[in-house]
This record gives structure tokens, C-alpha cells and sequence, in this order.
């Protein structure tokens, strides 16, 4: 298993498409479903780990945590500009 | 006199191992396996946090990272992200604050709700619903992998001994029925605030058992083990009786780091020390509060302490002010350093009543400090710092384990 990064980690931080439901029912009301890479790598998330803010002065960045079920990836929501980026990849099984 | 027993209506929550835990719900793939998290990920690193099933095959907290993987082949590293765990801990205080509007955190990953305060549809309610509604909201609310350990009595102390008799995912309460059967079970040094010191003065008077404590005369650990108030506190909290509800007041601000090479010069040595002192000097001023001491101390590689301290007449809350101490301070200590750190403290709340010869260029620093930090709130944290601390980025904010008094939105 590799930890924390790929050695290909080059479409890190870079804008990603995000497919996404926004519903009350959701922790958090929004809930990810899908994300193409800079790449065109599409991942489909099979479950959201932990939602939460990462403060940058008064700025808000809500970091997703998430899988497909064979690797994790974080993928965050830019509130000032409304981009998604993807911050990380990880934990992908070989076996 | 007789000391009578109040009901049971403290209830302590401690998330089970918090920071593995935190992890292995972010990371779904890190679940059921061994993980361990750090601050940095460095062959020395020192592990903060186990999961359940890194202890299981021996891993500790404080081993370094090169035993731990002796130990456990294919344990997993994370570093620690303080932001996360910071998220969770709000969230834990505000599921809390659900069930009484009495409620404290003790540390970033525990707290104590005094149910007594609570609204009546909790306080009539009994203990073991309200433990399992809150561990459901737990789950539901921040994520399905999230686990605690609840404990109740009618103090602190025993809320805590029973919140850390089952763990993960415990229940217990402690109550004047079942106290002796629990306590024969135990060590003394399985009690909270008993450390091998303490067990040590308490065997020389012939007490070797919890069981044997709870017997002990009032005036025993009065005199011959405490040998101050401290033994009648002693006698009550066993008791039952609420002793350790008091809030105290900062004391001491400080900040420390495990330096990552021997090779360090001077220079990049110094702007370690002005990276600490900009972070303690912030949260000073966050708290608008002043000190007129600064202690620095070092650990050498052998494991050497050296400290040195000064007090100063007049009261800063300045970094130059508290780097111009601690430079000072640390000008005598030999290289190489392997741990370095600055507290301050005689912390007070308002600055000097009389004005200084150098009041001047103190107003101008104060200035220049509150034009930094104000931009930093804006823009975010370390965006404009001092020259002298430049290239010192990677020197991370830790994680507040002791005090929860730098969580607010400002700190982080």
C-alpha cells in the first residue's frame, strides 16, 4: 500500500469536476457523488468519510475525505471562488 | 462528620484513541488496521495516537517510529492534521451542550456534562439512555467509525476512573454500591492522578490497594501522605464529593519543537526561536494578556535539560519583546539541540500602570504586532511574519493537547 502520495501526483491541487446532491438529509447538506480528475480520470465515491472546514484567515475550505473503495482521496470546495480541487490521493491497494 | 454521597450526575465522554480514530473515519481504507498518528513523518518521529488495533499487537503512544514498526511490520503512518481533529472536538462540544447547558472540556478529545444543570427531560432521564443517545449522535453526526467512552458518578474523578474502566466503546457507572467490588479490581496507579511518585509515598504508610485508599483515615493522608489540604481532597473525591470544579487561570503560555537536524546553524537555529516566539506571542494577545517572564528551555541529544529564565520589571506581549528574551536566554546553550522551547509566564491581564522611559518604540512594536496579526486573521495564518523566522514554515502548529483555550476559529 502506498502512503500519502503517488509518485504520479502531478493533478494534485489542480481543478477537478465534481458531480455533487445537495439535500438537508445529507451530513453536511452536500454530498459528492462523483469527480473527474485533471487527468479525465472519473472517480465514483462510494462513501464520504468526514466533512470539514480548514480556516485560511477568513476564507473556508471544506475538505471532503472520501473513497471509490479502492483508494482514498480528499477533494475540497473553495468557498470564496466555488472550485473544487482535488488535495490528495492515497492508501491505494495493490492487492 | 459524616460526608454525604450526592447522586450520580457527572457524565465523561473521552473519544477512544481520538486522532487514529479521526483518521481511520476519514480514511475509510485505513479501518481495522494498524495506524499510528505522528506529528511529522520522520524515522524519529514519536507516535501521539494508536488505533485499537495498533495496540493490540504492542504499539505505544511515545514510541518512536522505528520500534513501533519492529513491533508492527505494516503499521500505517499518518501525520497528524490538527484541523480535523479541531472540527471534531467542536462538533463533540456541541453535541454535549445538547444535554445540559453545564458542560466542560477537559482536553481536545474529553469532556464532563453536569447532568444536575441539564433540562428536566435529561435529568430525569437515566444516565445509561442519555450515554447511548450521545454515542448514537456521535456516530450519526460526525461519521459511523466514531467511538467514546462515557463514564458517571457524582464527581469528576470517579466519572473519569469509570469512563476508563472498558475500553473502546464503554459504559460504566460508578456508584456507593458497586465502588469496592470496582476498586478491587484496580492498581493504584489505575486511578487518575496517581503516578509511581504518589504510589510510592502512599505504599510507605501501608497502602498498597484502591480498596486500602478508600479505607485510609482522613488524617493519614493528611499528615503522613499528602502532608497538606491536599489530603482532605483526597478523602472527599473518593467519597464521591466534588472537589476539582474550579476553573483555573493561565498560568503559562508556551510552545515547543523537536528540532529536525543536528546540522542546524545558527541562523536557522534563531529562526526556530522566532517562529515560537511569533506563535506565543500571538496566542498572548489573542487572550489580551500580557507576561513579564520568558523560561526557554532545550533538550541535547543525550537528553540534557537546560532551561534559564527572566523576569522583567515591566510586562510585553510583543514578539520582539519575547524574542529579545528568549534570544538571550538561548544564547548560552550548547549545540547541537534536539528539543527546544519557550513558555511565558507571571501572565497578568493588564499592561504596566506606569509608562516606560522606552514607552515610544514599545507603542510602535505593540502597533506593528496588532497590524500582523490583524492580517494574518484576514488573510490567513503566518502571511506576514518577521524576517528573522523566514524559511520556518514547516514548523507546524501542534496539536493542543492540555488546554482547550487556543480551539476557538482564530487559532486555527
Amino acid at each position: 500500500m502506498n502512503q500519502n502520495t503517488l509518485p504520479e501526483n502531478h493533478h494534485l491541487h489542480q481543478p477537478i469536476a465534481v458531480d455533487a446532491s445537495f439535500s438537508r438529509q445529507f451530513l453536511g447538506h452536500c454530498r459528492p457523488l462523483a469527480f473527474r480528475t485533471a487527468t479525465g480520470r472519473e472517480v465514483q465515491i462510494s462513501e464520504i468519510g468526514l466533512i470539514h472546514p480548514k480556516y485560511d484567515g477568513l476564507k473556508t475550505i471544506f475538505a471532503f475525505d472520501v473513497t471509490d473503495g479502492s483508494a482514498d482521496y480528499r477533494i475540497c470546495l473553495d468557498t470564496d471562488s466555488l472550485n473544487w480541487f482535488l488535495e490528495f490521493e492515497g492508501d491505494r491497494y495493490e492487492a | 462528620m459524616k460526608l454525604e454521597r450526592p447522586a450520580n450526575h457527572v457524565m465523561y465522554i473521552d473519544l477512544n484513541s481520538c486522532f487514529a480514530t479521526i483518521e481511520q473515519q476519514a480514511r475509510p481504507l485505513l479501518r481495522n488496521r494498524p495506524v499510528a498518528v505522528t506529528n511529522r513523518i520522520s524515522p524519529n518521529s514519536c507516535i501521539i495516537t494508536a488505533s485499537y488495533e495498533a495496540k493490540a499487537r504492542g504499539v505505544k503512544v511515545g514510541q518512536r517510529r522505528i520500534e513501533a514498526l519492529h513491533l508492527c511490520p505494516d503499521l500505517v503512518f499518518v501525520e497528524a492534521e490538527p484541523s480535523k481533529y479541531i472540527f471534531v472536538h467542536r462538533q463533540l462540544r456541541r453535541i454535549m451542550s445538547d444535554y445540559s447547558p453545564s458542560f466542560t472540556m477537559k482536553s481536545i478529545d474529553e469532556g464532563l456534562i453536569d447532568l444536575a444543570q441539564a433540562p428536566p427531560k435529561w435529568r430525569n432521564a437515566p444516565p445509561a439512555e442519555i450515554a447511548h443517545d450521545l454515542k448514537r449522535r456521535l456516530r450519526a453526526e460526525i461519521g459511523n467509525w466514531m467511538r467514546c467512552n462515557i463514564g458517571v458518578a457524582s464527581n469528576r474523578f470517579l466519572a473519569k476512573l469509570a469512563g476508563e474502566l472498558h475500553k473502546p466503546d464503554g459504559y460504566d457507572e460508578i456508584t456507593a454500591a458497586n465502588q469496592r467490588q470496582i476498586f478491587a479490581g484496580l492498581k493504584l496507579t489505575d486511578l487518575p492522578g496517581i503516578n509511581l511518585r504518589m504510589q510510592a509515598r502512599l505504599n510507605a504508610v501501608g497502602i498498597f490497594t484502591p480498596l486500602n485508599l478508600l479505607d485510609a483515615e482522613e488524617s493519614t493522608l493528611v499528615k503522613l501522605v499528602c502532608h497538606s489540604i491536599d489530603g482532605q481532597k483526597w478523602y472527599r473525591r473518593l467519597r464521591g464529593i466534588e472537589v476539582d470544579d474550579y476553573l483555573s487561570d493561565i498560568q503559562t503560555i508556551g510552545r515547543q519543537y523537536v528540532l529536525e537536524s543536528r546540522r542546524l546553524d545558527k541562523r536557522a537555529l534563531e529562526a526556530r526561536i522566532m517562529h515560537l516566539a511569533e506563535d506565543v506571542g500571538y496566542r498572548l494577545r489573542s487572550k489580551r494578556l500580557f507576561a513579564r517572564g520568558v523560561l526557554v528551555w532545550a533538550y541535547d541529544y543525550d537528553g540534557q535539560l537546560f532551561r534559564r529564565r527572566s523576569l522583567s520589571k515591566t510586562a510585553f506581549h510583543t514578539d520582539q519583546d519575547i524574542l529579545r528574551h528568549a534570544r538571550e536566554l538561548f544564547a548560552d546553550f550548547p549545540a547541537p539541540l534536539q528539543i527546544i522551547g519557550i513558555t511565558l509566564y507571571r501572565i497578568q491581564t493588564a499592561p504596566n500602570a506606569q509608562l516606560s522611559l522606552e514607552q515610544p518604540r514599545l507603542d510602535a512594536e505593540t502597533a506593528l504586532c496588532q497590524a500582523a496579526d490583524t492580517i494574518n486573521l484576514r488573510f490567513g495564518n503566518r502571511r506576514i511574519h518577521f524576517a528573522a523566522s523566514c524559511g520556518t514554515d514547516h514548523v507546524k502548529t501542534k496539536i493542543p493537547f492540555g488546554s482547550t483555550r487556543y480551539l476557538d476559529r482564530s487559532i486555527t
